[in-house]
């Protein structure tokens, strides 16, 4: 990987945006996957480009998360593609698309990773609000980038998932955008594989010295939040009464499920005939348990997942997003997922090579579990 | 096939001793389909295995080797359910008469006075008999009364009177509730038309009294090894705790003695018995688990860990803080007051030392049973001055009358999977001999029910002999099941292990009409077959069968609480019915079977596996990779009982390539392989490159061994140091090629034993290399006698009547020394020759040995397999040697349906030993390929392809390979003939794709459903 450097003059999103049209003018990339402007303009949309006239309105710098990515990636891949795509990215992004690829549902050949920092995402409606009230929200977070914590727009909060993430700068990519460490306005740096830097003509220059202080202050505050949403949730789930009450107003949507990176099954056994109970069971069990709640199989379907997906979760928060209940679904994925990925000394998505847990089986495993 | 309309000759056979080696042979010769006689003296079929706590070295139980494809193997179930055998126990063999093809056996069936059928195996008899005698089975460490049970899994199951002991008071007659006794009960007699005769029967344990030094019989705290494995076996006499029979204290101190009847002059037993080293270890072992502080001292002239996987089981055994002690033990007596028993001994340092131990347990050998001796008498059989069957080396299982064949430990003592490769080797032997089977024998009767049949559950309860009652109220539990929902019948009875308990059963299905069936009884790995058995008669599909675990999970764990014990038994046979109401029958899969088989390899292995089999009657190619056939057979030089070994290849070669049912290749190499069990496609690729395509059914690898090289001892550099293979190939050209070769002048040879062999870089014994270098040594003290031979060696392996050889060697004056590692002896160029220096581990003192050349043992290593294996798809062993199925049991399978191995592939082997693999791995693949026509799998797991995400998680989750991924059709597969039904892959799979028949997700969530699990 060889270091280089952008000059923004003032409007590094340009300088950005200037830099991935190259890539698709030179013929590095026959498409580009990048999050477009809406129509109404307080909103951003994935959209898969070939045409360059049709970037207009591309706006890599959105602190907002709508889809997640790695989905896209998995529909776009999943049997493999000719075409040569570059995929812009956010960490958690990236590293789902490493578990999917090892899960056979992406293929990473011909996919161009182009990562960035993710300076925290803000839920959608709070997003446009934010647009529609003429903020400048890009600007005000990259006037962070030099130094000191990412703030939220006053009034608003960054994604639950956002706050406790301290995995946040490119873990993978061939193309690794850093916004932190420098200002953004003077020049941006870039970490670009030793090929595409000849072919973009980037020179190498030195990389940005507090980079990694910034970096790791950030991350060690994101850490204690971290801990402190994990103590909450595991104070509230000491037992599986605390968890069924944590889970109470679930109301068995599959949201979750439907947005979750991992959550990969063609079709969830949960919307199989399997639990289409027949009518006379809530009787049997209203009378055997003397009230059943409804509907059933809630938890049954928050444990299955945990038990499937845990292992594989990165932590994009989409789960909670997607929860008309607010539910915080994306805590209990993360405190439940680091004790069982220390577990099998497993960490999703940092490389391909380290199969998932449940596809290998060691004799020295699961010691001390009772 | 040859036509059976004109065969005159008989399709049946008799095995005589039906212990391991006899239910072997008759199982194989049964799937081939053949009517098969199990002769035994005994009241029941099972031999010596009934004895046996667990085996070396996987320590498995005795009676029962469990794999994923059969929950519990139990031989003497098998063979008493075949349809094709007959077990006929309490009988004897009186005289033979005919010729190979037509013999008439005259066999005498001796009275058991209680009639199976009636037996209930209530009890009541022993109860009131007033004979008592010692129990022959638990070593007479306990009393038994003169009418008794057999062991539990002896077939048939029913009690037995022992006349010697009865005094026909008839008590017995009074009590038995059906009747079942007759004292009266004469012997009668029957001949039996057969086409071959297996004799089998077996060894008896050396009369340990015979060595009085030791007071066994006088002294009460000495115990023979065959007492102590009852002492440590569960159901044993003392229920699995040590205990010493003078005042039922466990013992702290216990020493073994080996060799107690074996490598002895003094009593007539010149020979090793072979396993009593590996046995002890195993009970050594046993030991330290029931009493972790015991401290455990073996002594013993050799340690003679030579089967494949011993050594390593010995390192284990030895680090777990086992003393040894080389010596041998002089006296015992035991001190009247403490019972303990001391020891005198000759120490290692020299000196007489005496030591105190609480229990003393005499490794005693194996000599041929009286009664066998008599029987060779009675029908014209060699014997051996021991009274051991006498086969030739290349024929290993014939004995000197045509059609009549020997295995196990009648022919001398040998270990289990020994045993197993001969019973296979001398059912070959038989089936040459005999009229061919039928083509087909009627199919099992099938399914009767359809799948879309309302559910009629039958709930069955076994109360096994009332043990069940004792804790659970079955009246209770009954009155429940009948309640539950589809339940149309409840049944009882409380002995469905026995023949008749499998047909009031059956009967039971046909009359209530029920079309599933909930069994509650034991657990349900057991009885497996027994169930199956049951049902196949009622014509009752096997996944429509649940077991409910009524027995040990709530009759035996909970006996302190009956009630609660009598609430958990409702809910699992409820839980079982909720099952049961989703149960399906599965069709059975058929395919074609291809009736070729494919041997890779020429040696001699390969070609007489390849001659067995086309004399079978199958079509063979067979594969070898050099332009000769005969492989090592070229090298060896000469063996203990064939002077030219080179000679026999030849013969061999010229058997295989002019019969008219084998194809050889030669230089050519297997290019592909492909297919299952049963359907393989194969490719030959011929030295000019052509390919030839193969289809076969089964499969045999016998790609042999080498001689190891080894880069110590200066082998390699100087032209004085060189092999035993070179030795030998000398000194089979006797005087005129010892005038000629390097060891023309030579007067003083050294022998380096275990060069670069049980070390770190090839850990295991290679068997032969001991009984090899004696073999040498004698015979160039035969040539030249004025030579001067040492042997330096860690322990002298020569089992068997290899130690014949080696007392040979010592009285020649072929001098011995034992070096111990680290201090490996080291060779180095003297004034005139070399010289080399090694500390004598008995003397502890260091020797230099002049030495005109040094000859090093350096055994035998694995070809190299690892492509070969590859592309077969079956496993290597750590040391490179191929891994077969399950090293006590399947030695001659591997895992993989289809697949056979033999000769040095599978590990070092002397070359009658190869030739028994060789002819036992043809049967066991003409057994699967003729099983394979008749019966096909139902246990497997399916793929819903609308839901299968192909995510490819069964795939790396399937330890045996039988799931793949479809790229075409983008759905992960299951390979039915691969799959042992152990469901990993339905587990992992996240939205149940796959699912494994009998354990659908509905079934299963229903059965939890109604365990009032439901969240």
């Amino acid at each position: 990987m060889v270091h280089s450097v952008l000059k923004t003059d003032g409007n590094p999103s340009e300088a950005i945006h200037s830099l991935l049209r190259r890539l698709l003018d030179e013929g590095i990339v026959d498409a580009l996957l990048v999050p477009l402007r809406v129509a109404s303009g307080d909103n951003t949309v994935q959209t898969l480009v070939r045409d360059a006239r049709r970037l207009e309105g591309m706006d890599v710098l959105a602190p907002v998360m709508p889809v997640t990515t790695a989905r896209l990636v998995s529909a776009i891949t999943m049997t493999g593609i000719k075409e040569r795509v570059g995929v812009v990215m956010r960490d958690c992004e990236i590293r789902a698309v490493v578990e999917l690829v090892k899960l056979q549902q992406a293929k990473a050949d011909n996919l161009l990773i182009i990562g960035m920092d993710c300076l925290g995402t803000y839920e959608v409606p709070d997003y446009a609000d934010l647009m529609r009230s003429g903020a400048d929200v890009e600007g005000a977070l990259l006037a962070h980038a030099i130094g000191g914590q990412p703030q939220p727009h006053e009034g608003k909060a960054f994604r639950t998932a956002c706050q406790m993430c301290e995995k946040f700068t490119p873990s993978h990519g061939d193309l690794r955008i850093h916004l932190f460490g420098d200002d953004p306005m003077e020049r941006i740096h870039v970490e670009v594989a030793d090929d595409l830097a000849a072919r973009l003509g980037l020179e190498p220059a030195a990389p940005a010295q507090a980079r990694e202080n910034v970096v790791a202050a950030i991350a060690r505050q994101r850490t204690e939040t971290r801990d402190r949403l994990f103590a909450s949730f595991r104070e509230r789930t000491k037992d599986i009464a605390g968890l069924q009450a944590y889970l109470s107003t679930c109301i068995r949507c599959h949201n979750c499920m439907v947005n979750c990176p991992i959550c990969y099954c063609k079709e969830c056994i949960f919307r199989t005939p399997i639990f289409d109970h027949e009518s006379e069971k809530y009787q049997m069990w209203a009378a055997r348990k003397g009230a059943v709640r409804l509907p059933t199989d809630t938890l049954l379907f928050h444990i299955t997942r945990l038990n499937h997906m845990v292992t594989s979760c990165v932590g994009c928060g989409m789960c909670d997003s997607a929860c008309p209940s607010h539910l915080p679904i994306a805590t209990m994925f993360r405190a439940v997922g680091q004790e069982v990925q220390a577990l099998f000394d497993y960490v999703p998505g940092r490389s391909l090579d380290e199969p998932p847990p449940v596809a290998t089986f060691r004799e020295d495993e699961l010691e001390g579990i009772q | 096939m040859a036509d059976a309309a004109v065969d005159k000759r008989s399709n049946a056979v008799l095995i005589v001793g039906a212990g391991l080696s006899g239910m072997q042979s008759g199982l194989l010769l049964a799937q081939r389909g053949h009517p098969v006689y199990l002769v035994d003296e005994a009241p029941g079929i099972g031999g010596s295995l009934h004895l046996l706590d667990r085996t070396f070295p996987t320590d498995s139980c005795g009676l029962c080797i469990s794999s994923p494809t059969n929950a519990t193997y139990c031989p003497s179930i098998e063979c008493s359910l075949h349809p094709n055998i007959a077990p006929l126990p309490l009988a004897e063999l009186l005289a033979l008469d005919g010729e190979p093809g037509h013999f008439r056996a005259r066999i005498r069936r001796n009275p058991r006075y209680v009639n199976v059928e009636r037996c209930t195996l209530c009890g009541d008899c022993a109860a009131v008999c007033p004979a008592t005698r010692p129990h022959p089975h638990e070593g007479d460490l306990a009393p038994q009364k003169a009418i008794y049970a057999p062991p539990p899994r002896a077939v048939p199951n029913a009690y037995v009177i022992d006349m010697a002991a009865c005094i026909r008071c008839g008590k017995c007659v009074e009590a038995c509730p059906t009747e079942a006794i007759n004292l009266d009960e004469q012997p009668t007699e029957e001949t039996l038309e057969v086409g071959a005769v297996i004799l089998s029967p077996g060894y008896a344990p050396f009369d340990a009294r015979r060595k009085g030094e030791f007071g066994f019989g006088v002294l009460s705290n000495v115990v023979t090894s065959i007492q102590f494995e009852r002492m440590a076996s569960p159901p044993g006499s003392t229920r699995g705790k040590l205990v010493r029979p003078s005042d039922g204290k466990p013992p702290k101190r216990i020493a073994f003695i080996q060799c107690v009847g074996s490598r002895d002059q003094t009593v007539g037993r010149e020979y090793c018995s072979s396993i009593c080293c590996m046995y002890t270890a195993k009970q050594a072992r046993a030991a330290l688990e029931s009493q972790p502080d015991a401290e455990i001292t073996v002594f013993t002239m050799d340690i003679r860990t030579f089967g494949k996987g011993y050594e390593r089981y010995w390192d284990g055994v030895q680090q777990e803080g086992i003393r040894f002690r080389r010596a041998m033990v002089s006296k015992a007596k035991q001190h009247p007051k403490t019972g303990h028993v001391a020891l005198n001994y000759v120490g290692e340092a020299g000196g007489p030392k005496e030591e105190e131990f609480d229990l003393v347990v005499l490794a005693v050998g194996l000599e041929s049973p009286q009664s066998a001796r008599e029987l060779a008498q009675r029908i014209g059989l060699d014997v051996n001055p021991y009274g051991f069957g006498e086969t030739g080396e290349f024929a290993p299982v014939a004995s000197n009358r045509s059609g009549i064949f020997i295995a196990g430990c009648y022919a001398e003592p040998k270990d289990i999977p020994d045993t197993v490769a001969e019973a296979a080797a001398a059912a070959a032997g038989a089936a040459q001999m005999l009229a061919p089977a039928p083509e087909k024998r009627p199919e099992a009767p099938t399914a009767t029910v359809p799948p879309d049949a309302e559910p009629a559950i039958g709930v069955f309860i076994c109360t096994c002999h009332g043990t069940v009652g004792q804790t659970v109220d079955v009246d209770a539990l009954a009155d429940y099941a009948a309640s539950l929902p589809h339940v149309a019948a409840v049944g009882r009875a409380e002995d469905c292990c026995t023949e008749q308990g499998i047909a009031s059963l059956s009967a039971w299905i046909k009359a209530s009409g029920v079309n599933r069936l909930v069994f509650a009884g034991c657990s349900p790995r057991l009885c497996q077959t027994e169930l199956a058995q049951a049902l196949a008669r009622a014509g009752l599909a096997e996944p429509l069968l649940q077991r409910a675990n009524i027995r040990e999970g709530c009759a035996w764990v909970h006996r302190d609480s009956p009630a609660q014990a009598t609430e958990k038994a409702q809910d699992v046979v409820a839980m079982a019915a909720a099952r049961a109401v989703h149960a399906n029958p599965v069709k059975a899969q058929t395919a074609p079977v291809q009736e070729g088989v494919l041997v890779i390899g020429g040696g001699l292995a390969g070609m007489t596996a390849a001659l067995t089999l086309a004399n079978l009657g199958h079509p063979v190619t067979l594969v070898e990779r050099e332009t000769t056939l005969g492989g090592q057979l070229h090298n060896i030089g000469f063996t203990a009982q064939t002077p030219n070994p080179k000679a026999q290849a030849e013969a061999l070669a010229q058997k295989v390539t002019s019969h008219e049912r084998i194809t050889v290749h030669l230089g050519a190499t297997l290019a592909s392989f492909s297919g299952t069990g049963g359907q393989f496609q194969a490719e030959v690729q011929k030295g000019d490159g052509e390919r030839v395509p193969v289809s076969v059914g089964a499969v045999i690898v016998a790609t042999g061994g080498r001689e190891a090289l080894v880069h110590e001892y200066r082998y390699g550099e100087d032209p004085r140091v060189l092999l035993q293979g070179d030795l030998s190939r000398v000194l089979a050209g006797g005087q005129e090629s010892l005038a000629q070769s390097a060891f023309r002048d030579v007067r003083n040879l050294v022998m380096i034993q275990c060069a670069g062999s049980r070390d770190e870089n090839r850990p295991y014994c290679s068997r032969i290399c001991c009984t090899q270098a004696v073999k040498n040594a004698i015979r160039l003290k035969e040539l030249k006698p004025d030579a001067n031979v040492f042997i330096l060696y860690r322990d002298i392996r020569t089992f068997g009547m290899h130690e014949l050889l080696y007392r040979r060697a010592r009285d020649l004056g072929v001098v011995f020394v034992r070096y111990a590692l680290p201090d490996k002896p080291v060779v180095e160029p003297a004034a005139d020759g070399l010289a080399v220096r090694v500390t004598d581990a008995t003397l502890g003192e260091p020797v230099l040995l002049p030495a005109d050349a040094v000859v090093l043992s350096t055994g035998i290593a694995p070809n190299p397999n690892a492509d070969l294996a590859q592309l077969l798809g079956v496993p290597l062993d750590s040391d490179g040697f191929f891994q077969e199925q399950h090293p006590k049991m399947r030695p001659l399978n591997f895992m993989k349906p289809g697949g056979f191995l033999c000769g040095l592939a599978h590990g070092p082997h002397f070359v009658p030993e190869t030739i028994v693999q060789a002819q036992g791995a043809a049967m066991r693949a003409a057994a699967y390929l003729s099983e394979r026509q008749r019966r096909s799998k139902t246990t497997r797991v399916d793929v819903n392809k609308r839901l299968c995400s192909f995510c490819g998680l069964c795939v790396s989750a399937c330890p045996y390979g039988a799931r793949v991924m479809d790229y075409d059709e983008r759905v992960a597969r299951v390979l039915t003939d691969l799959c042992q039904g152990c469901g990993i892959c339905a587990v992992t799979c996240p939205n149940k794709a796959t699912q494994q028949y009998t354990f659908e997700h509905k079934a299963l969530l229903a059965e939890v459903d109604a365990g009032a699990l439901g969240l």
